[in-house]
């Protein structure tokens, strides 16, 4: 291989077109929806109704919305032509201070590389930065990947509440209480109704980064602990 | 191999512990005293007895010992040893061949192993099955239906082509080795499907099917299914009690999946349901649950028998997944717009022909199947030529149970569903398992404000408000394929393009309308055709849909569809929608149903009557068009 003063080879980049690079949710074929793993959820750093197209694609978006970096995604941003080829991404992701990442899900983190070269040098060209993930990694997050599925399943439902006083409240409660407490203690379990605000200004602050939650090992439960 | 090579190649094998375990009682009675002799025999040379000592003890031989070790023990070096099933006597231990040559005219020597012979003298015989069996596995266009006749065909017909010997195995037997022939298509047959299931070269896709989470409502499952019998309905008509079979009507049903506990169910009277059908589901499973009062005799719950939805407001039901097929009703925005953007779930339809994800639901319907549906004469059983099946004679007359009957026996049915112990869950109810799961893990909460606005069959639409002063008519708004006037509409069309319209899916007769700033414009309607009975939006789109290919008569289409529908009575397909349309029109009528009885007219250019909210019917009014 060649080697240039530029981070890419145009030559490769040329291999790659499209008509606009303004990320946008790309629509599911209706005969694609039927032949894949097809699931539809809202979700909160992409306020629409998202497509995925597997298991693990439904999961790594759980994965970005508990990732405080990340402050917005997009599935299925881009509709590419590689060479003869359509191709779509499955994701373009946006993380505070670093270059626009897109994102693509493989079994084992293989993909041909005569779609992956090209894709790379293409969207290096565009000061994007192009990445495999295998599903597997996903896979082995998938507790915590379901936990926070969960959160924006609340968020989401909770949409038209406004929290700015329970969450102001929470936060010097949790300044009183040593940085720490447990779900079981926001929240009552005898009186939701009451306990309600509360808790969903508790999960906004998490899902925020403002709080931590310990999500990674078990499900999400009364005793789980929440940490400023 | 002899046993003393094994034993020093797989020296694990000293120890009489690690051979697999057959009990004596599961052998024949004639040979369990020479079995625990065999093992006895074994058992001491293993733990350091001498041969000849041990034989002389076992009033055995030293040869025969050591004959029974190596046929424990020895055998090819690639092979797996016999073990403790060499100990059992007469127990075929290798695989069995022929040593003499086949037999022949010249000189009878029996036909024991000859066929498997034949597989390997004969030349390409062996390839030609296999091709043969590989085609008809693989779906091949050449392949053959393969019966044992066309197998021993192809058999024959390779003998021939190999100008076998006319006087040797199989020409010297009656049936030219018929049943040897119909064995191996059998036992290749099995062995070649194993063998292609196990060189699945691609690994299972995960589709989530482990579960790393427990909770209720974390996921749910809704299917539909075809109920395996037919019912009878006696609709009142003009005070006359009409006697129909109708056709088999579909169930849909909801369940939450970690505990098994069924959420509710809907009966829809129809072989194929549609949104409305999907809506009522949650509807059903949403409103609180109250124990009906049961008109089938003998027929009562069991004792704290319920849907979860009865257990209170401390038990709000919410979905979190909500795995579906891919039927069309599934897809329907309504239901994608209730699932997803009202209670945020995930919408999950599952890979293409695939059940397995979606087992639980599967197995609710087997089990009506066989607590219900297959138990009453009027079923259809499982395939058309089910032995269960209502017999001819009883398929002339209407069936015994009626669709009330069937309604109250399946809702029994899913509650004591919901109450009985099951050892999967611990030997606790799948209703004593939702409740423990709601009371002591956190499960996501909806607060009553969220319940009483997110109604499945209320919908809300924004809509152009339409006035165009030339035609000398008061503003209007579409809905549904029809103008809808109200008062309320002529104070806000200077200032408004657009308004917004809060409808109920079961009765659209009526609609309210807001402005997009919330203020209220009261009712507004449709024209006075449309007013007669109480309709779906189901209902109005099939009119329109088949009004031209049915010839419906539009000046009064709901009467006319009614009509249409009671020709074809007979029809149990018919007779089903029948049932259907008759629920909605009566919805709201406390007496039968009376088609041909016409009321005072009314003016058609008087307004809406603002007291009682409805206009008045009549068949004066119906033939003008407003």
């Amino acid at each position: 291989m060649t080697t240039h003063p530029l981070p890419f080879d145009p030559a490769l980049a040329r291999l790659v077109k499209t008509d606009t690079l303004t990320p946008c949710q790309q629509k599911t074929r209706p005969n694609f929806k039927t032949a894949c793993d097809f699931r539809q959820k809202h979700m909160i750093k992409h306020p629409f109704l998202s497509d995925f197209h597997c298991w693990a694609e439904y999961l790594h978006a759980g994965l970005l919305e508990g990732d405080p970096t990340v402050t917005s995604y997009i599935p299925q941003p881009y509709l590419l032509r590689i060479r003869q080829t359509w191709y779509t991404p499955d994701n373009y992701v946006v993380r505070s201070s670093q270059p626009r990442q897109i994102e693509e899900l493989k079994p084992k983190g293989e993909m041909p590389e005569d779609k992956q070269i090209p894709l790379t040098h293409y969207f290096a060209q565009q000061g994007f930065k192009f990445v495999v993930i295998s599903n597997e990694s996903v896979y082995e997050r998938q507790i915590e990947a379901e936990n926070w599925l969960e959160i924006v399943t609340i968020l989401h439902q909770s949409k038209n509440f406004d929290t700015a006083d329970a969450e102001e409240i929470l936060l010097e409660s949790l300044y009183k209480k040593n940085n720490s407490c447990t779900l079981g203690d926001l929240i009552d379990p005898g009186d939701r109704e009451r306990t309600y605000m509360q808790e969903i200004a508790m999960f906004r602050l998490l899902h925020q980064g403002h709080l931590i939650g310990a999500l990674s090992e078990t499900a999400l439960d009364y005793d789980t602990g929440i940490s400023l | 191999m002899t046993w003393r090579e094994r034993l020093q190649e797989q020296p694990y094998l000293w120890d009489f512990a690690q051979w697999p375990i057959i009990p004596v009682d599961s052998l024949p009675s004639d040979k369990r005293k020479s079995f625990l002799r065999n093992k006895k025999v074994i058992t001491q040379i293993l733990n350091g007895g001498l041969l000849s000592g041990v034989a002389k003890a076992a009033n055995l031989s030293s040869g025969r010992v050591s004959q029974l070790l190596d046929r424990a023990l020895g055998g090819e070096r690639a092979s797996k040893p016999a073990l403790t099933k060499g100990l059992i006597q007469y127990r075929c231990i290798n695989e069995r061949k022929r040593k003499e040559p086949l037999s022949s005219f010249v000189k009878e020597r029996g036909n024991a192993c000859s066929f498997k012979s034949l597989l390997h003298q004969v030349p390409n015989l062996y390839e030609t099955f296999d091709n043969m069996i590989t085609a008809k596995i693989k779906d091949k266009p050449y392949g053959q239906r393969i019966t044992p006749q066309a197998f021993h065909g192809e058999f024959k017909r390779v003998l021939a082509e190999a100008n076998w010997p006319q006087d040797q195995y199989p020409y010297t037997t009656e049936s030219l080795a018929y049943e040897s022939v119909r064995r191996y298509l059998h036992q290749r047959t099995g062995e070649i499907e194993k063998e292609r299931k196990q060189r699945r070269s691609k690994p299972l896709r995960n589709i989530g099917l482990v579960k790393t989470i427990h909770r209720a409502m974390r996921a749910i499952q809704i299917d539909e299914h075809i109920l395996d019998l037919t019912g009878r309905v006696h609709l009142q008509l003009n005070d006359e009690l009409i006697p129909l079979r109708l056709g088999r009507a579909n169930i849909l049903v909801m369940l939450d999946v970690d505990t098994t506990c069924a959420l509710g169910f809907h009966i829809a009277p129809t072989k194929s349901p549609n949104q409305q059908d999907m809506l009522t589901l949650f509807d059903n499973c949403l409103r609180p649950w109250e124990k009906p009062v049961l008109s089938t005799p003998y027929l009562e719950y069991a004792p704290g028998a319920m849907f979860p939805s009865a257990l209170g407001d401390a038990f709000p039901i919410s979905f979190g997944t909500v795995q579906l097929d891919n039927a069309f009703c599934h897809k329907a925005h309504s239901v994608i717009d209730f699932v997803c953007e009202k209670y945020g779930a995930t919408l999950s339809m599952g890979l293409p022909a695939n059940p397995v994800v979606r087992e639980l639901v599967e197995s609710v319907f087997d089990y009506i199947n066989k607590q219900f549906s297959h138990r009453v004469d009027s079923t259809t059983g499982s395939f058309p030529t089910d032995k269960i099946k209502e017999s001819r004679k009883n398929q002339k007359k209407v069936p015994i149970i009626s669709f009330q009957t069937l309604i109250e026996a399946i809702s029994v049915i899913l509650t004591e569903y919901n109450n009985t112990p099951k050892e999967s869950l611990g030997n606790a109810s799948p209703l004593k398992l939702f409740q423990h799961h709601n009371s002591t893990h956190f499960v996501r909460y909806i607060p009553d404000q969220l319940k009483r606005e997110w109604q499945p069959l209320h919908g809300f639409k924004e809509v152009p408000l339409h006035w165009n002063r030339n035609e000398n008519r008061l503003p209007h708004i579409s809905f549904q394929y029809q103008r809808y006037q109200g008062p309320g509409l002529l104070a806000a069309a200077n200032d408004t393009k657009k308004i917004r319209i809060e409808y109920d899916r079961r009765d659209i007769r009526t609609l309210h309308a807001f402005t997009l700033d919330g203020e209220d414009l009261g009712e507004v309607y449709a024209p006075k055709s449309w007013q007669r009975f109480p309709h779906t939006m189901s209902t109005r789109q099939w009119i329109h849909k088949h009004s031209k290919q049915y010839r419906l008569n539009m000046r009064d289409p709901l009467a006319t569809y009614f009509h249409y529908l009671l020709e074809n009575k007979d029809n149990p397909a018919d007779a089903l929608s029948l049932l259907r349309v008759y629920t909605e029109f009566t919805s709201t009528l406390e007496t039968s149903l009376e088609l041909d009885k016409t009321s005072e007219p009314t003016t058609l250019t008087s307004p809406p009557p603002t007291q009682s909210n409805k206009p008045l019917w009549n068949l004066g009014i119906a033939n003008h068009r407003s």
